[in-house]
C-alpha cells in the first residue's frame, strides 16, 4: 500500500504530465515547452503544497529555575521557563512540581539550561537525556563543607574538619555543650579548617561550630553533633612483653579505662611477673580482642608460635607490635610473618609533639574538672613539653597510619590481614608523656591504636548519615525487618526494607522534625537502640549550597554525552507552496487562454 | 629741711583698695575651683586647691599692690591738682640734689601735698566689675551643688527587662535598684549593679530596692533552698538588705504572683590572702660573703585589697655544729610602703648582734597580713637564709680519701628526742592515757630508729632493713605506719622515711659493713665501746619509752647523749671498699634452683572511679524526655562545689528545669551546664564493626 503522500505525488504528477504532453502536442514551437514545463512545475508545488517538506525543529531551551534564581529572569525567544518548587516567586514561569513534570510537558525542547543553585536530589535521580547547561553560582559566605567528627569512645580526643567561603582572616571555634571555648583556628586563604575536642561520658553531645568573619563578628553557629559510644563489653588484651615502665602505665590505663587486660611479663629463667594465665596457643587467641606484644618477645616466640600468632591474626585477632629496641632483618623478618610490610626502624627520630589545647583556659574546658587524686591545675599548658624519639619507620602504601605526630611522622599504622589487623607501635617509651603530665594523650594515641585494630565485632550500629536536616530524605542501613523509628514527638514509624538496596538492609526514612530520633530494633534478646540527631532546618545552608552545586554540575556533565532522543521533525508551513502554486497555475491559465484565443502561427 | 614727705602715706589706701579688690575679683574663681576639686576628687583635693588657690590670690593681690610706687604717686598728684603745678616729684625727689630753687618750690608744693587726703587719691572702688564676678560665681556654686547632689541620689528605679509574661492582675517586677556596698576594708566605693545578678566582694551588704505593679500586699527575696528575706515598702518602692557571705541563688516572689519567676544569682568573690614574693636575693640561700656587715632583703606583699603596712619578720638563727646546734628566734616589725595592693618590705639587717659563726645559718620570714575585717589574712611568706660557709674539710689525697670527715645530720636527734619526752612528760595531766601512750611510743619509735642508725656503725644487723626493691617472697606484708601525722615528730620534708636519716647516709651509699659486731673494723674498738654503750642506754631507753613510761627513759636517753658527745670526737670513719647494696638473701630459698612462689601479687590496681557518675546519668537521662532526679543532682553538685568551675551555673540550670519541669529548653539548658561538670574519663576503646558478612566475604576476597 501506498502512503497518501506518495499517491498524491503519484495522481498530481501524472496530471502535469498529462498537461503537459497536451500543450506540447496543441502548440509545436518555444511557448508549448514553455508551458509544458510550467505545468509541470505547477504539479510539483501542488504537491509541496500539499504536504510540505520535513524541516528538524529550530531547538527550544527549557529554562529551570532552582533555589535562589534571580526573581527577574525571564524566557527569551525561543526558551520555555520553568520552576521547581525550591525557586522563588518569578513572573510568568510555569511552576512544576519536579523536572520530570516539565520535561514531560514540554517534550519539544532540546535542551536544558539550570539556573541558580541546582537541582535537588529529586531530581538528580534520572538522567534528562537532553543537553544541559549549568553555572554555578559563587559559594555563599560562611561554612560550605562539615566533616562532622565520627563516633568516639569516652574519653577520646575527636576532630572534625570543614570549610568556609569568604572567611579569609576570620576564626573557627568550637563550643562544647556548654558553649566554652574549647579550640580555635585562624581561616586561611583556602578556607579549611580543623578543629578538635574531647568527648566525655557515652551519649548524644552536640558541640557548636562558630564561625566570624575577620572583624571578629559571629557569622554562623552551626550545631555539631558528636556520638559517644559505650563498649558493650570491655575488651580483652594480651600484653606480652619484658617488665617495663611501659608495661605498668599500660596496666593502669587498661584498669582505668575498662580493658581487661592479662599480661605475660617474661624477667627472665621462666619467671612470669604477669597476672592471670596467658597462653598464646590458637584456643587461647580466640578468646582475645588484641595482643600487644614487644619485638623481643615476639622474636623469642619462635617460628611456630608467630605462626599461630599470625593465623590468629587472620581469624580476627588484633596485634600490636611494640618496637623496644633497633630493628635488624631478623626483626623485619618477624615482622614480615605477622604481614608488616615494613622497612626500617633501626635509628630514632625526635616526635613533634602537637599542643594539647590553642590555650590554657580550652584545655582546662577539653580536660573538665579536675578529680581529688588528679586536680585540674596538676598539669599546665606551660609545662615544658618532653622529648620523645620514634623508630624511623619506611612503610609502603599498605600501612595505614592511625597515630602521626605533628609533623605527621607514623607513631603507628596498622596493616590488614586477613580478618584482623596487624599494627606496629613506634614510639619509644610512651609511658614518658604520663610522667610529663600528658596522660591524656598516651591514653588517647593507645585508644587510637588498640580501636584500630581489635577484632571486630558485629554490632547493631546503623548507618545513618552524620548529618541529616529535617525534610530530607535519608537511607538508613543495617538494620533488619521490623526496625522502627521514633521521632522525638514519641511517633514511631516503622522502616520499610528495600529489597533493592541488597543485603545491607537500608530503608528510607524522611525525618519531619529537628531533635534526636531513635532507631529501635527489636531482636531475640529485646530491643536495641539507636540514636540518631536530625539537626534544626537551616543549620546547613551553605553547606547544602555548595553539595547542591556540585551534585547538578556533575549531573549536568553526565547529560551532555550522545543524545538519547531522535532529532525532531515536522512539516514546514504549507501557504508559501501553495501560493507559489496559485500563482503559476494562474499564469499557466492566462497563457493557456492567449494561447486559445490567438491561433497558431 | 623737714620737708620729707614719705609716699607711703598717700600709697596706703590706694595699695589696701587695690589689693582688696584684687581678692574679690579672685575669690569666686577660688571658690569655684576648690568646689570642683571637692566635688570630682574628694575632699583633700578642694581643700588643697582651696589654699593653692589663697596663697596664689594673695601673692597676685600683693603684686598688684607693689604697682602702687611713688612714680605713680606722682603721676596721680599731678593729674589730681592742678594747684600743684606739676612739681609733685620734686617733693619726693632725692633732697640733697635739689638746687635751691628746687627746694623753695618742693616746700611750697609739699605743703599744699599735706592738705590733700590720701583716700582720695585711690581708684574708686569697681563695684560693678567685683559684683558680677560674684554673681557668676555663686551661680556656678550653686551649678555644682545642684550637680553633686543629683550625683549621690541613687538613680531612679531602672526598668525589668520583662521575660515572663505574668497574669492579668498578677503584680508584676516592673523597676530595680541593686546597691552593692562592699566592706569597709575592701576601699571599693559603693555602687549600683546593672542587673538583679550580683557578683561582689564577699561580705557586702546587698540592698534592693524593687517596684512592682500593680502594688502587691506583700513581697520577698526567696533564696533557693534557703531563707526568706521579706521586703518592707518605703517610699521608693520595697526594700530588703542582705550581706553577702555564699554563693547561691534567689528570686523575686510577692504576693499574688503566680508564674515561676527566673532565678538570679549571687555570686561572692572571696577575698584572696596575700602572698608574698622574695625580691631581693635572687635565690633562696645565699652565702654570706666575707666582711658582710649588712643583709638587704627585699619583699613584696601582693594582696586583691591592701596589704596591712606592719608585717612581722621572723629571723631564726641556727649557730653551731653537730648535735651543738643553738636556734634562736627573734621578731621585729617592718614597715611597707609602696601601693597598697602591692607593698614593699625592705630590711637592712646588720649581722652583727646574731653572733654568727662559720657553720651557722640566719632564716629570714616575712609574715604578712592583709586588711580584712574582722579578722585578717595572715600569710607566712617563704624563708631566705643567710649561711656563713663552713670551713672547707682539709683536701684528702689517696689513702686519706678514704676517710672522711663524719658530721652526720642525725646526731642532732638524740637531743630532739630528750626535749620531746621532757615535753610529753610536762603535758602529761592534760593527755588521755592512750594518747599519752600512743605519743610515748611515737618517741620510743624515733629512739628506735636512731639506734639502729647508730647500730650500723657496728655492724650490728639492722631490724629493719630496707625494703628490697623487688619482692623476694610472697609472704611479705606491708608495714603498719608508726606514726600518725601532727605528733610533733615529723621530720621536715620526709617524714616517714624508714631508713631514717638517709640524707646524710654516707655509709649506706658508698659502703656497707660485712662484719660481725663483735669484729666490725669500721671503728677503732675504744670508740666502738663508747657506741656501744650508748646503743646500750637508747636499748634501755626505747624500751621505756614503748611502755609509755618516759620519766624512766630520760635518764637512758641522756646518758645516750653523753656517749654520742664522746664519740663525736672520733671523727674519723672508714669506709670499706665495696660495692652496690644487694638486696637480702633469702636463706630459705638459697641454692634449692625452686622458683615457685617467687613472684609477689603485685600491686592491686584501684579502678579508676569517675566522681561523676551522678551527673553523667542526669546527662544522659536529660536526652531523652522523663523525669530527673534533681534533688540528688543538686546535692551532688553542692558536695562538689569545690571542683566545680561555676557551680551557681549548674544550680540555676538545675532550678530553671525546676521551675519548667516539660520545658525543652530548660532540659537543654541544664544538659549544657552538666557538660561542665563532667570529668573526661580516659580515653576508652572503640571496637570497629566487622562490616556485616559482607565486610566479612570482602576480607576473604582480598587474601
Amino acid at each position: 500500500m501506498l502512503a497518501p503522500e506518495t499517491l498524491a505525488a503519484l495522481l498530481i504528477g501524472a496530471g502535469a504530465l498529462a498537461a503537459a504532453a497536451r500543450l506540447v502536442l496543441l502548440r509545436r514551437g518555444w511557448p508549448g515547452w514553455l508551458l509544458a514545463a510550467l505545468s509541470l512545475a505547477s504539479g510539483a508545488l501542488l504537491t509541496l503544497a500539499l504536504f510540505p517538506p520535513l524541516l528538524p525543529i529550530g531547538g527550544e531551551t527549557l529554562l529551570v529555575a532552582t533555589a535562589e534564581t534571580p526573581p527577574g529572569t525571564r524566557a527569551g525567544p525561543g526558551e520555555r521557563l520553568v520552576a521547581l518548587p525550591e525557586a522563588p516567586a518569578i513572573a510568568g514561569a510555569e511552576r512544576v512540581p519536579d523536572l520530570a513534570t516539565a520535561l514531560r510537558r514540554h517534550g519539544q525542547v532540546q535542551r536544558l539550561r539550570i539556573l541558580g543553585r541546582g537541582l535537588t536530589e529529586r531530581d538528580r535521580d534520572a538522567d534528562a537525556g537532553l543537553p544541559v547547561s549549568f553555572t554555578p553560582l559563587p559559594l555563599p559566605r560562611g561554612l560550605v563543607r562539615l566533616d562532622p567528627p565520627a563516633d568516639t569512645s569516652a574519653g577520646a580526643v575527636f576532630a572534625l574538619g570543614g570549610e568556609t567561603a569568604g572567611l579569609e582572616g576570620g576564626t573557627a571555634e568550637l563550643l562544647d555543650p556548654a558553649g566554652r571555648r574549647i579550640d580555635m583556628q585562624v581561616i586561611a586563604r583556602a578556607g579549611s579548617f580543623t578543629l578538635g575536642g574531647t568527648a566525655r561520658a557515652e551519649g548524644l553531645a552536640t558541640f557548636t561550630l562558630r564561625l566570624r568573619g575577620s572583624d571578629k563578628r559571629v557569622v554562623s553557629d552551626t550545631p555539631v553533633p558528636l556520638r559517644t559510644l559505650a563498649p558493650p563489653q570491655p575488651l580483652r588484651a594480651l600484653l606480652v612483653g619484658a617488665p617495663s615502665p611501659e608495661a605498668k602505665y599500660l596496666r593502669r590505663w587498661a584498669e582505668d579505662s575498662g580493658i581487661d587486660l592479662a599480661s605475660r611479663l617474661d624477667a627472665g629463667g621462666g619467671v612470669d611477673l604477669g597476672e592471670g594465665e596467658v597462653r598464646l596457643d590458637a584456643a587461647s587467641l580466640r578468646e582475645v580482642d588484641v595482643v600487644i606484644i614487644d619485638d623481643s618477645a615476639l622474636a623469642s616466640l619462635g617460628s611456630g608460635g608467630r605462626a599461630g600468632l599470625a593465623q590468629a591474626a587472620a581469624g580476627g585477632l588484633g596485634v600490636v607490635v611494640r618496637i623496644t629496641a633497633p630493628a635488624n632483618a631478623a626483626t623485619r623478618g618477624t615482622w614480615r610473618a605477622l604481614g608488616l610490610a615494613v622497612e626500617g626502624g633501626d635509628d630514632t627520630v625526635p616526635v613533634a609533639l602537637p599542643p594539647l589545647a590553642p590555650d590554657a583556659e580550652a584545655l582546662a574546658f577539653r580536660r573538665g574538672p579536675g578529680t581529688e587524686e588528679a586536680p585540674d591545675s596538676l598539669n599546665t599548658l606551660d609545662d615544658p613539653v618532653p622529648e620523645f624519639a620514634r623508630w624511623n619507620l619506611k612503610t609502603g602504601a599498605a600501612l595505614v597510619p592511625v597515630v602521626r605526630d605533628a609533623d605527621g611522622g607514623l607513631i603507628a599504622g596498622w596493616q590488614q590481614r586477613g580478618q584482623g589487623r596487624v599494627a606496629i607501635w613506634a614510639l619509644a617509651d610512651s609511658f614518658a608523656l604520663v610522667l610529663a603530665g600528658q596522660g591524656d594523650r598516651y591514653e588517647q594515641w593507645w585508644s587510637e591504636a588498640l580501636s584500630a585494630v581489635a577484632r571486630p565485632e558485629s554490632l547493631f550500629r546503623p548507618d545513618v548519615p552524620a548529618l541529616v536536616l529535617p525534610g530530607e530524605r535519608i537511607a538508613v542501613c543495617g538494620i533488619a525487618a521490623a526496625a522502627r523509628v521514633v521521632a522525638p514527638d514519641g511517633g514511631a514509624l516503622a522502616l520499610a526494607i528495600d529489597p533493592d538496596a541488597g543485603p545491607r538492609g537500608c530503608a528510607a526514612y524522611r525525618p519531619a522534625a529537628p531533635g534526636v530520633h531513635t532507631i529501635i530494633q527489636p531482636d531475640r534478646e529485646g530491643e536495641r537502640r539507636f540514636a540518631f540527631p536530625v539537626l534544626p532546618e537551616g543549620a546547613l545552608t551553605g553547606v547544602r549550597a555548595r553539595e547542591t552545586g556540585e551534585a547538578t554540575a556533575v549531573w549536568a556533565a553526565r547529560q551532555s554525552a550522545p543524545v538519547a532522543r531522535s532529532p525532531m521533525e515536522q512539516r514546514g508551513p504549507a501557504w508559501p507552496w501553495l501560493l507559489g502554486w496559485m500563482a503559476l497555475s494562474g499564469a499557466l491559465w492566462f497563457a493557456e487562454r492567449r494561447l486559445r484565443a490567438r491561433p497558431a502561427d | 629741711m623737714s620737708l620729707e614727705l614719705t609716699p607711703d602715706i598717700w600709697l596706703a589706701p590706694a595699695r589696701r583698695r587695690a589689693a582688696i579688690e584684687a581678692v574679690l575679683l579672685g575669690a569666686p574663681v577660688v571658690l569655684v575651683l576648690a568646689a570642683l576639686g571637692w566635688a570630682v576628687a574628694g575632699l583633700a583635693a578642694g581643700a588643697g586647691l582651696l589654699v593653692v588657690g589663697s596663697v596664689a590670690l594673695g601673692w597676685i593681690a600683693a603684686r598688684i599692690a607693689a604697682r602702687f610706687d611713688a612714680g605713680w604717686l606722682v603721676r596721680r598728684l599731678n593729674a589730681r591738682e592742678a594747684s600743684l603745678e606739676d612739681s609733685a616729684a620734686l617733693v619726693f625727689a632725692d633732697t640733697v640734689a635739689r638746687s635751691p630753687f628746687e627746694a623753695l618750690q618742693a616746700q611750697r608744693i609739699a605743703a599744699r601735698i599735706k592738705a590733700i587726703d590720701p583716700t582720695s587719691l585711690a581708684d574708686s572702688w569697681q563695684r560693678g566689675r567685683i559684683a558680677l564676678a560674684w554673681g557668676l560665681g555663686l551661680a556656678a556654686l550653686a551649678g555644682i551643688a545642684v550637680w553633686q547632689m543629683q550625683e549621690r541620689a541613687p538613680p531612679p528605679l531602672a526598668p525589668v527587662a520583662d521575660s515572663t509574661a505574668a497574669a492579668p492582675g498578677a503584680p508584676r517586677l516592673t523597676g530595680q535598684r541593686l546597691r552593692i556596698v562592699p566592706p569597709a576594708y575592701t576601699g571599693l566605693p559603693a555602687r549600683y549593679a546593672d542587673s538583679l545578678d550580683v557578683r561582689a566582694p564577699m561580705g557586702s551588704r546587698i540592698e534592693w530596692t524593687l517596684a512592682f505593679a500593680p502594688q502587691p500586699p506583700a513581697a520577698a527575696l526567696q533564696l533557693v533552698g534557703g531563707q526568706r528575706l521579706p521586703l518592707t515598702q518605703g517610699p521608693d518602692g520595697w526594700s530588703g538588705a542582705l550581706r553577702l557571705d555564699v554563693p547561691s541563688l534567689y528570686r523575686v516572689t510577692a504576693e499574688g504572683m503566680d508564674t515561676a519567676q527566673p532565678a538570679h544569682r549571687l555570686e561572692p568573690i572571696a577575698d584572696e590572702p596575700p602572698q608574698v614574693r622574695v625580691i631581693e636575693p635572687a635565690s633562696g640561700l645565699v652565702t654570706m660573703s666575707p666582711g658582710q656587715r649588712n643583709w638587704r632583703i627585699t619583699f613584696e606583699a601582693s594582696d586583691d585589697y591592701a596589704v596591712d603596712t606592719i608585717a612581722r619578720l621572723t629571723l631564726t638563727t641556727a649557730i653551731g655544729e653537730g648535735e651543738n646546734v643553738r636556734f634562736a628566734e627573734r621578731v621585729q616589725t617592718v614597715r611597707g610602703t609602696g601601693d597598697p595592693r602591692r607593698r614593699r618590705f625592705v630590711v637592712d639587717l646588720p649581722l652583727a648582734p646574731f653572733g654568727l659563726v662559720p657553720g651557722s645559718d640566719l632564716v629570714a620570714q616575712l609574715t604578712v597580713a592583709d586588711t580584712r575585717a574582722p579578722e585578717p589574712q595572715v600569710v607566712r611568706g617563704p624563708g631566705v637564709i643567710l649561711r656563713y660557709p663552713a670551713p672547707r674539710p682539709p683536701e684528702a689525697e689517696g689513702l686519706d680519701l678514704m676517710a672522711k670527715q663524719q658530721m652526720p645530720a642525725y646526731f642532732r636527734s638524740q637531743r630532739q628526742v630528750i626535749i620531746d619526752t621532757e615535753a610529753l612528760i610536762k603535758q602529761r595531766k592534760n593527755l588521755s592515757a592512750d594518747e599519752f601512750l600512743l605519743r610515748s611510743d611515737t618517741i620510743g619509735v624515733d629512739q628506735r630508729l636512731l639506734r639502729l642508725r647508730y647500730g650500723q656503725f657496728v655492724g650490728m644487723e639492722a631490724e629493719e632493713t630496707p625494703k628490697p626493691p623487688l619482692p623476694t617472697s610472697d609472704k611479705d606484708e606491708p608495714a603498719k605506719p608508726d606514726h600518725y601525722d601532727g605528733d610533733g615528730h615529723d621530720h621536715g620534708e620526709a617524714p616517714e622515711n624508714p631508713v631514717f636519716g638517709d640524707l646524710g647516709n654516707v655509709l649506706a651509699d658508698y659502703g656497707h659493713v660485712h662484719d660481725e659486731s663483735e669484729a666490725a673494723t669500721l671503728l677503732d674498738p675504744d670508740t666502738r665501746e663508747l657506741l656501744k654503750a650508748a646503743l646500750d642506754a637508747m636499748w634501755e631507753a626505747e624500751l621505756n619509752l614503748r611502755t609509755g613510761k618516759p620519766e624512766a627513759a630520760l635518764p637512758f636517753e641522756n646518758k645516750a647523749l653523753e656517749y654520742i658527745k664522746q664519740v663525736q670526737q672520733a671523727t674519723r670513719i672508714y669506709l670499706p671498699r665495696i660495692g652496690s647494696q644487694q638486696p637480702p638473701i633469702d636463706m630459705a630459698r638459697r641454692l634449692t634452683g625452686k622458683r615457685e612462689g617467687i613472684v609477689g601479687g603485685g600491686a592491686q590496681l584501684v579502678p579508676f572511679a569517675l566522681p561523676d557518675a551522678v551527673p553523667a546519668t542526669a546527662w544522659r537521662a536529660l536526652a531523652q524526655p522523663g523525669a530527673i532526679d534533681l534533688a540528688g543532682l543538686e546535692k551532688w553538685v553542692r558536695s562538689n562545689s569545690g571542683r566545680i568551675r561555676d557551680p551557681l551555673g549548674v544550680l540555676a540550670a538545675i532550678d530553671g528545669l525546676r521551675g519548667a519541669p516539660g520545658s525543652p529548653a530548660a532540659r537543654e539548658k541544664l544538659r549544657g551546664a552538666l557538660w561542665t561538670v563532667l570529668t573526661r574519663p580516659p580515653a576508652g576503646v572503640r571496637r570497629r564493626s566487622d562490616g556485616g558478612a559482607t565486610g566479612r566475604r570482602y576480607l576473604e576476597g582480598l587474601r
